[in-house]
C-alpha cells in the first residue's frame, strides 16, 4: 500500500501541474483511509456472500444418499436381543443407523461400532433419536445374549438382531450385503468377509444413506446432524 | 478427546523412552487395543513399531502371558466387503529408518484365546521378536479411541 503511494513533493520542487500536486501531495493519508475503507467494505460483503452461499451450498454427505428413497426392506425373521422380533416401524421418528457385522470380529466390527458410539457422544442432547442396530450375520455364534451383551458395550442404546440363517441371508440381500465365511484363524474358529457399510434409515422408514466401510466419525457427526 | 490424546503422546512418549533402553534401534512408538466387550475372547492389538537403527529387521513373532497365540492379522476392504487374514510378510519388515504401522482397519497383531478380558486402563506386555535385534516389549494400553 505505501509502495504505491507517491512521496510527497519536496516543497523546493515545483508542481508539474496544480492538480496533480493537490491530490497526491497535500493529504496521502486520507487516500490511505479510503482505501483501507474500500478494502473493508469489500471484505464484509464477501464474507456476507460466502455465508450466504454455504447455507445455499448443500451438505456434502459422507456417505451415498438415495436421490429417490424407497421403504427400507423388511427385517421380519430377525430378532432383537431382547426377545422381540424387529419391526422397524418401532424406529418411526428415529433416525436407525444398521450394520451387518459379527461379535468375534476383532477390528473392523469393533471399529466401526466404537465410531458410531463415538459419533453419538459428540451430538449430545441430538443422539437421542440416532439409533444403531447391529445385524449379526454369524447366527451360529452370536446367540441374543451375547450378542446384546457386545453392543451395549459400545453404547448402551444399541442394540443387537439375528436369526435363522435363512432369514439372516434374505435380509442381508435385501440389504445389497454380502457375507461369506472367511479364513480359517489359527487356534481355532473363523472369520467373516461381510460388506462393511453402515446404512442409514431416516424417521420416515425410508432408507437415506449408505456409508462406505472406513468412516471418519467427524464426517459421520456432520451427516447425522443434517439427516435428524 | 484431547486429554486422551495428550495421554496418548505421553504414553508414547514413555514407551519410546523404553523401547530405546532395551533394544538396539527398534521401538514401539504406539501400542493400544480397545477394551473387550463382553464373551469376546480376542482382541486386535495396533502396535506401532519404528526400526532407527542402520540395519534392516523383520518382524518375527510376538507372544503375550494373556493371549493363548498372537498373529499379525490385516484386514483388507475389497468394494466394501470386509475380510481379515494373515498379514503377508511383505507388510512385517522392517527397513533401517522404516516403520510398521498398525492401526484400526488394516494391520494389526491378534491376539486370540484371551485368559482375561480386557478393561480400560489396563497395560498388556507384549514381547516382540526381530530379526538381527533385541526383542522388544510392547506395553499395550486398553483404551477406547
Amino acid at each position: 500500500m505505501t509502495a504505491t503511494t507517491p512521496p510527497t513533493t519536496p516543497p523546493t520542487a515545483p508542481p508539474t501541474t496544480g492538480h496533480d500536486a493537490r491530490v497526491g501531495g497535500r493529504d496521502p493519508r486520507r487516500r490511505v483511509r479510503r482505501v483501507g475503507f474500500v478494502v473493508a467494505g469489500l471484505v464484509v460483503v464477501a464474507a456476507i456472500v460466502w455465508f450466504g452461499l454455504g447455507l445455499l451450498r448443500p451438505h456434502p454427505y459422507s456417505g451415498t444418499v438415495m436421490q429417490a428413497p424407497t421403504a427400507a426392506p423388511s427385517m421380519e425373521g430377525l430378532v432383537r436381543s431382547d426377545g422381540t422380533p424387529v419391526d422397524l416401524a418401532d424406529y418411526r421418528g428415529d433416525l436407525l443407523l444398521v450394520y451387518f457385522g459379527y461379535t468375534s470380529c476383532p477390528d473392523v466390527c469393533p471399529t466401526t461400532l466404537a465410531q458410531v458410539a463415538a459419533a453419538r457422544r459428540q451430538l449430545g442432547d441430538d443422539a437421542e433419536d440416532v439409533r444403531l442396530l447391529l445385524v449379526s450375520i454369524d447366527p451360529a455364534r452370536d446367540e441374543l445374549d451375547r450378542l446384546g451383551d457386545y453392543v451395549r458395550s459400545f453404547d448402551p442404546t444399541f442394540e443387537g438382531a439375528t436369526g435363522e440363517p435363512e432369514a439372516v441371508e434374505r435380509v442381508a440381500s435385501q440389504y445389497g450385503v454380502f457375507f461369506a465365511e472367511g479364513e480359517a484363524i489359527e487356534g481355532g474358529g473363523y472369520t467373516m468377509d461381510h460388506t462393511s457399510t453402515l446404512m442409514g434409515i431416516d424417521g420416515d422408514g425410508h432408507l437415506r444413506i449408505v456409508w462406505p466401510a472406513l468412516l471418519d466419525v467427524d464426517r459421520l457427526v456432520a451427516d447425522l446432524r443434517e439427516l435428524s | 478427546m484431547r486429554t486422551r490424546r495428550r495421554i496418548g503422546s505421553v504414553a508414547c512418549v514413555a514407551l519410546l523412552v523404553a523401547g530405546c533402553g532395551a533394544s538396539g534401534g527398534v521401538v514401539v512408538v504406539d501400542a493400544w487395543t480397545r477394551p473387550t466387550p463382553p464373551g469376546v475372547d480376542s482382541a486386535a492389538f495396533y502396535v506401532t513399531i519404528e526400526n532407527r537403527g542402520a540395519a534392516p529387521s523383520r518382524y518375527l513373532g510376538a507372544t503375550s502371558p494373556v493371549c493363548a497365540v498372537v498373529v499379525p492379522h490385516l484386514s483388507t476392504f475389497d468394494d466394501d466387503v470386509a475380510s481379515m487374514g494373515d498379514a503377508p510378510s511383505a507388510v512385517l519388515e522392517l527397513a533401517a529408518g522404516g516403520r510398521i504401522e498398525m492401526e484400526p482397519n488394516g494391520l494389526h497383531l491378534m491376539c486370540l484365546g484371551l485368559t482375561a478380558p480386557l478393561a480400560e486402563g489396563d497395560e498388556i506386555a507384549v514381547d516382540v521378536e526381530l530379526d538381527g535385534a533385541d526383542p522388544v516389549v510392547a506395553t499395550v494400553i486398553v483404551e477406547q479411541r
